[in-house]
Order: C-alpha cells, then structure tokens, then sequence
C-alpha cells in the first residue's frame, strides 16, 4: 500500500533528539554530512558508523523503522556496489580476479564497500536527525529562521517557507487521494498492475488526470480560504511558537564539532588502516 | 439465498507499525440476493474497509469473502473478474472522473473488460438513463458538469458493467434532499430490474428507513446487530444505547407513545407514521 511508505515520514517522541532546536538540528546534519564525507580511512569510518548507531538508539525510533527506510535504497545501493568494482579503472591493490577487460583489485572492493556504507550512513542519519524527529512544520520553521538575513536582499524567505510548509503538508493528503482514486479506477476494472512498461503508464492517466484536476481544485480553496483569514505574506506576521535553543543543542553542536574535528585528526594520523578514497 | 457472505473476516492496517489499528475484529456477515442491505456505522465503525473487501480492493488479513459462495481470493489473479461482478461506487465517486467525455467516462469499465464499441455504446446508454443523465450531456466534458450530475456520471461508470451486486459508499453525502431521493431511487430501481443485490452504506438513519429491505449496523469493527428494517427499527432502545440515532420521525412517534397514544406499525418512516397516527385518531389508516 501506497501508505506504507515512511521516507521523510515524523515519528512523535520525547527522546533528546526529538527536543533540539530544529535550527541546530539542520545544522548538525550539515556537519554531520560534511564529516561522512571528508572521511578518508577505514577507521574512521568505523567510528561515524559507531557515532550513527548511538544517534538512533538516542532518538528512541525502532530499528526496524530505520531499516525500513533504506529498503527503498537497496537497487541504488547494488548499483553502487557494482559499477564501483567493475567500472574502476584504478589498479592498486592486490589483483584478484582478471578476465577479458575486466579486472577486479581487492582496493576496488574495499572502495565500493566504503560508498556503500556511505549513502546507508547519510541517510539513516539525516533521516533520524530530520525527518523522523522533526514535525514539517518546526524544519520549515527553522529553515525561514536561518535564511532570514537574505530577507534583508529582498529574498522572499517567508513565501519560499510558506509554500514549503503547504508542499509538506498536503503531501500526506495526496498520498490518500492517490490511493482513493487508484481504488475507485481499480472498481472499475483498471489494470494498473500488469503488462509492459509502456502499457502501464497509459494505464495510469486515469488516476493523474483527476489526482492533478483536484490538487489544482485544493489549491484554490486554500488560496481563497488564506485569503478570507487576510493573509498577505509575512507583513506584520508574528509566529504563535518561537524557536527556542537551550543549552543542550550548544552542547550538541560541540558534540558534532568534535566528530568533525576527529575525523580530520584521524584521517591525518591514523597510520595504520586502509585509506580510501 | 446468500450471495455475498463475510467469514470469520479480521482487518488489521499497518501491521507491526506504531500505526496499527484493527479496522475489523472476526466479522461474520451475509447479504441477501436481491435485496437491499444498508449497511449503517458510525465514522470508524469499519463500513468503508468493510466494503472495500466486498469486490476485492482490500484483501482481509484473516478470514474469507464469498461470492456464491466460491472465495473470491481463490485465484488472486483474476480477482479483477469479481470486481465486473461486484460494482463499488467509493465515497465522492465524481472525483474519479477522467476521460474527455462523459460517455467515454461512463465506457471505461467495459473498455477494461474488452467489449467491443458497438455494446460499449448501448450499455452506455442505457447506464446514463439509469441515473437519469440526459443523452445530449455524453459528449460533454465531465468537468463541466455541476456536482451533482458529475455523481451520476460517476455512479452510471459502476452500473454499465451491470454488476450483480452494487454497492454503494455513501452515494448520496453532500446532494440536497431532492438530488438525495433521486440518486437513491434510481438505485433502488436499477437493483429491482436487474435482480441485483444492492449494499448501501449511510449513515443516515432515515435512508435506512426508507430504502432498504434489511440493515446491518457496525460499531468498533465489529457487526452490532443486524436483521429486517423492522426487526432493527422495532428495538429502537438499542439503537439508541448504541449511539445511533433513529429518523427523526420516529423520535415524534415514539415520544407520542410515551404520552399514551397506541401507534402501532412501521414508525420509521413518515408514511408509517402518519398511518399509525391516523389509526390512532380511529380515522382509519389512509389504505
């Protein structure tokens, strides 16, 4: 069922995850990206996956869930793997197996291993920092807070957040429709779930054209219904939940400072280890 | 003779998911050939998974759905075959509407089924007649149609398959109460000359009353009490102690009883009344 999809999907909970400021959460992503990312040796590697694990244990989301969310990844994840030992063209290493143009360095493994790792850490990461602990509306809230000051060169920072906010909001809202109107298509005897590529897009149309026809519809009611409340942009707007940072999301930031600040250490002195990358 | 029939059935959404919730709890359930069945509950008494199950769109998590009494999930490939078989017009159908014309829209289900154009074209109008859709409105584009005719539109789409039974999620929410009468009519009627076995789900007591042979009342995913629109309407206590309410004409009548007048016979609907009343005065029933 379409419904069952949970990417980018907000568990409610009290963990200490859940309760940091969403500005330093967004914040603490782009740290922890950069560090995944600058991350040369094996060893280090090891220890962001070791960072990563005590992450979700300490916003309390079931394993299972996390898992979950990388299923949808698995083809990419292959294909990763794949292209990564076939395709490279780097020959350092010990060879192991040679045929025809084809050549595979144990390196070449070590490298697709470490991608790997890489994509599963980044999105089980932001997804536990993000998505499954913040409400849409507080990550929209934060991101108008941090591009505030390019309001100042007349960037409309707050239409950008809002139109967010109202993308997010009724994303839920599709999904429900979509899965409503395949039913209703479906009653009908529409076979949308069988025959060739090309056959099952054309069997599709009967579900985009109404889903399309009424999320213009929604768009209207809303824009009227915001219009009846005299909404006019952020002129004069106050907000009913202010953001508010506490201690804990300064130590926080120190926390993912230093996991950065680590991984270049390491990368620099662990003399032992394979490098990659 | 039972056509349709729900064993032992159980629905759980989300399984192992914080989101778990059982939507139906060990249903056991038949419906009559022929008649109509109204199927009345409260908002998450589990109608709509309930009806969802009857042409196969949700398969129960535990139990078996009867279809002449073969289970319709024997062979889960050709399950598309049950749903010519079992027409279900979901709530709002007119939202389902795509095609550029009307008759075109009301075609879809046959173009699935692969009749051929000349058939198409007579079931689809005959379909239109059904609900009352004048000829001249098939070449129209259904999105330039009022609310109310594009229901029609939705719900002929369901009766050009000629399906033997219908059934139907609310067909009449959000018309006004002559649109209400006509779309229930025209249902009423097409069940009637086609022998078909019609399922109505509302929740208003009062259509209860006056188009169906048999109700079926749910409460909390599992079935509350069920029986003759009589037999339902006579123990109106324990309608009431339910939550439902009874029509409204049957709250005067009832309260007139209390006060001491002898009503006796149908007291759910306005004629029923109205007689009683009659009789009561011993001006003798207006039959």
């Amino acid at each position: 069922m379409i419904s069952d999809i949970t990417l980018g999907q907000y568990f409610p909970g009290r963990s200490p995850v859940h309760r940091l400021d969403p500005r330093f959460k967004i914040i603490l992503t782009v740290l922890f990206m950069v560090a995944l990312f600058s991350a040369r040796n094996i060893f280090v590697y090891a220890a962001l996956t070791l960072f990563t694990v005590l992450l979700v244990v300490s916003s309390r989301i079931s394993l299972r869930v996390v898992l979950r969310g990388i299923r949808p990844l698995l083809f990419i994840l292959l294909f990763t793997l794949i292209l990564h030992v076939l395709m490279s063209t780097r020959t350092d290493g010990r060879l192991l197996l040679e045929w025809k143009w084809l050549s595979v360095y144990d390196m070449d493994l070590y490298r697709a291993g470490v991608m790997v790792l890489r994509i599963v850490l980044l999105v089980v990461g932001t997804s536990v920092l993000l998505s499954y602990t913040t409400t849409p509306i507080s990550l929209t809230d934060a991101i108008e807070s941090l591009l505030k000051p390019l309001a100042a060169i007349r960037v409309p920072v707050h239409e950008f957040a809002m139109m967010m906010t109202i993308a997010l909001r009724f994303i839920p809202t599709m999904l429900e429709e979509t899965e409503k109107i395949m039913n209703a298509q479906k009653a009908r005897g529409a076979d949308l779930s069988s025959g060739n590529p090309f056959k099952r897009i054309k069997a599709l149309i009967p579900v985009l054209i109404p889903l399309i026809v009424s999320a213009f519809q929604r768009a209207l009611d809303l824009a009227t219904a915001m219009e009846c409340r005299c909404y006019r942009g952020s002129k004069g707007r106050t907000k009913l939940v202010k953001l508010k940072s506490t201690p804990a999301d300064a130590v926080a930031l120190l926390l993912f400072a230093a996991v950065l600040a680590g991984v270049y250490l390491g990368n620099a002195y662990i003399p032992i280890g394979i490098r990659v990358g | 003779m039972v056509k349709l029939e729900l064993k032992d059935v159980t629905h759980v959404y989300g399984a192992r998911t914080p989101f778990e919730k059982t939507a139906l709890r060990s249903v056991n359930i038949g419906f009559e050939a022929g008649l109509v069945t109204g199927l009345i509950g409260h908002t998450g008494s589990g109608k709509s998974t309930l009806v969802q199950m009857l042409n196969g769109l949700i398969r129960p998590t535990k139990g078996t759905v009867l279809l002449d009494g073969k289970d319709i999930w024997e062979k889960p490939k050709e399950i598309r075959s049950v749903r010519f078989r079992v027409g279900l017009v979901m709530q709002y159908p007119e939202y389902q509407l795509f095609d550029e014309t009307v008759g075109k829209d009301i075609g879809f289900a046959l173009r699935n089924k692969g009749c051929d154009p000349e058939t198409i074209k007579e079931k689809v109008s005959r379909a239109a007649e059904c609900v009352g859709l004048s000829p001249a409105l098939l070449s129209k584009s259904p999105f330039d149609l009022s609310g109310g005719q594009r229901r029609r539109v939705a719900i002929a789409g369901v009766l050009v398959m000629e399906p033997e039974v219908l059934v139907l999620d609310e067909p009449a929410a959000g018309l006004d109460p002559r649109g209400r009468a006509e779309i229930l009519g025209y249902l009423r009627r097409y069940g009637e000359s086609n022998g078909a076995t019609v399922i109505l789900v509302s929740h208003s007591m009062e259509d209860m009353a006056q188009y169906c042979d048999r109700v079926v009342v749910m409460r909390d995913g599992e079935i509350y009490a069920e029986g003759t629109t009589d037999e339902i309407f006579s123990d109106s206590e324990r309608l009431i102690r339910a939550g439902m309410d009874v029509p409204e004409v049957m709250k005067i009548a009832l309260e007139l009883k209390k006060r001491g007048y002898p009503l006796e016979g149908k007291l759910y609907t306005v004629e029923g009344v109205r007689d009683a009343v009659l009789r009561a005065l011993g001006k003798g029933g207006n039959r």
